[in-house]
């Protein structure tokens, strides 16, 4: 396993091609923009060697026997979906933001399960190279992103009817020794500081799709892929300190574009190719895996809202308001509510044919679908109770200035034995978790709401539902043994 | 004497579990020694689970105390209690 420092020299090694606001950046490690995000995936790596956190941390692989960060393990049990659950909210209270790890690790999981299905039925060698990678991973402790969003174009048409065939990521060209790829994955939460990235298909397809049918890995810094950095709201700030509310880890995880300009994949890092029939297990695998962090990882978050919040409500003199303790409890409900339900998809697991296991995926569905309602709603009543100054507050240079420093302090100070720089912090962390980018995410990240919607409603066997209804009522039916 | 501290993964803890081991070792003899990770010499380990869940992997065959949120051995007690009693317990054995 490698620790935090060692993730970060490892990425010193990369020779990713990086572009943000109109330049290329050749130190990603030490860029401002970037930087917050590192100091965020590197604690995951630090975890597992911190007593406080390893029996979350660190997990047993069922492929070598060896010890491994939890972030390339493989579920072998219902057990490792509950941990997986705990782990995501512990990091979430230490972080206050996202650290990206996740994707990579569901990704990992969904190939490894299908690649399982499609040898069975073809009598491929997908599983075998799935398994090669986790270990080359596991063993390397290596930082993987999740490609699954393609940029989809026009999303009334599928991948072979788009105007522009690259807007879903397909093969090219096929090789003896491989597969020239094309295309791009949007949206790359942790890209910029990944080591790998894991491609998967993105939406169901048909058979005139089968060369858009395809999953593969690449080392980040192949030669044909190139990564263009996403802007967050107020990332200026990320050059300052104290306006950035959350400075050593930022908001959310740094995404970006990842573009695939006719780059080469050897057969041995192929999982998946033109088996079309398989492309919506897949993306359904992944879906779920990703839905059950949802209220894990933002439940850590949230408790930091939470606490901020309550800290808020102290420094301005309010905590014993019966309204404020109200919402407070409105906060706290939905947190839990979140977070139970990612438990529950985690108990209610089970096990896949390669062996692996899976979320349940009605609550896997529902724990995405409330974070996409919840979280706003929490971050609604965080601004409620914080009052307006978070949206007006003056920036740190102005604090730092002699002359309008001391009366920002005077006149922005709440509860008498609180400094008012304390309440100014707590702002800041308030109004930058809260806004812009870090909502999106919660609406779009793991799949947009009705992506959930459509899963809830298949999975939710109407007609024996019907049946049960017309059971109770006497009305002719088959009755129930 | 070896005392194994052995934590939970500490996915929302209700106390500071922390803060509880750093109690204890303040009230513990000088010559007392710890191990976080290998407890096979261990005299004793003592379990910081940070809720009552008690989800922490206990070390087989060994003598423990279990501290599991705001209890010890299922019973309940303040939290700035609770390194007092861990030492009664440490200290009966």
């Amino acid at each position: 396993m490698k620790t935090g420092q060692e993730y970060i020299d490892s990425l010193r090694q990369l020779k990713t091609e990086l572009y943000f606001m109109g330049e290329r950046i050749e130190n990603i490690v030490d860029n401002p923009y970037i930087r917050p995000h590192i100091n965020t995936a590197a604690l995951t790596y630090d975890m597992a060697f911190d007593p406080e956190f390893m029996d979350l941390a660190v997990a047993t692989s069922n492929l070598t026997g060896e010890k491994i960060n939890r972030f390339t393990h493989i579920q072998q049990s219902k057990d490792d979906m509950v941990k997986k659950s705990k782990f995501l909210r512990a990091i979430g209270q230490k972080t206050g933001t996202c650290f990206q790890r996740c994707v990579g690790w569901d990704a990992m999981n969904s190939v490894y399960s299908v690649s399982f299905e499609i040898d069975k039925k073809y009598g491929t060698n997908y599983h075998a190279r799935a398994c090669d990678y986790v270990k080359y991973i596991q063993q390397n402790d290596l930082m993987v992103v999740g490609g699954m969003t393609d940029p989809k174009g026009d999303r009334g048409l599928p991948p072979h009817k788009q105007p522009d065939p690259d807007l879903f990521v397909h093969v090219v060209e096929t090789r003896e020794d491989g597969i020239i790829v094309r295309g791009a994955k949007a949206h790359q939460t942790g890209a910029a500081n990944s080591h790998e990235i894991l491609v998967m298909p993105t939406v169901a397809m048909k058979p005139e799709d089968k060369e858009y049918a395809v999953s593969f890995a690449l080392p980040l810094d192949t030669p044909g892929v190139m990564l263009i950095f996403g802007r967050q709201t107020n990332d200026e700030r990320k050059l300052g300190t104290l306006d950035q509310g959350n400075p050593t880890y930022g908001v959310v995880g740094g995404e970006a574009l990842v573009v695939f300009n006719d780059a080469f994949v050897p057969w041995e890092r192929v999982f998946m190719f033109g088996e079309t029939e398989f492309v919506g297990m897949m993306v359904e695998r992944f879906a779920t895996y990703h839905r059950q962090n949802y209220g894990a990882c933002k439940a850590g978050v949230i408790d930091v809202l939470i606490g901020a919040t309550a800290l808020m409500a102290d420094y301005n003199g309010v905590t014993k308001a019966s309204h404020i303790k109200d919402k407070i409890i409105e906060m706290v409900l939905m947190n839990e509510t979140m977070h139970a339900s990612s438990l529950a998809a985690g108990y209610e697991s089970r096990a896949l044919p390669a062996g692996n296991y899976y979320p349940h995926t009605t609550y896997a569905n529902i724990t995405k679908q409330n974070i996409t309602r919840y979280h706003y709603e929490i971050c609604r009543l965080a601004h409620d109770i914080t009052g307006g100054f978070i949206a007006t507050l003056p920036s740190e240079k102005d604090l730092e200035d002699p002359v309008t420093g001391p009366i920002i302090k005077k006149y922005f100070q709440g509860n008498a034995n609180v400094p008012a720089m304390d309440r100014i912090k707590m702002g800041r962390l308030i109004e930058n978790a809260t806004g812009g980018t870090s909502l999106v995410e919660s609406m779009h990240g793991a799949g947009s709401p009705q992506a959930q919607r459509v899963m809830l409603l298949r999975d939710a066997n109407l007609e024996r539902l019907k049946e049960l209804a017309k059971n109770v009522c006497g009305i002719d039916c088959e009755k129930e043994e | 004497m070896k005392i194994g501290i052995k934590y939970c993964g500490g996915c929302n803890p209700v106390i500071n579990r922390k803060r509880l081991v750093k109690q204890v070792m303040q009230q513990l003899p000088d010559d007392v020694s710890y191990e976080y990770f290998d407890f096979n010499d261990c005299d004793v380990v003592l379990v910081v689970n940070g809720c009552s869940i008690a989800c922490a992997e206990v070390p087989s065959g060994k003598d423990i105390i279990m501290v599991a949120g705001p209890t010890i051995d299922g019973w309940e007690y303040p939290e700035d209690k609770l390194a007092d009693k861990v030492i009664e317990k440490w200290s009966a054995r």
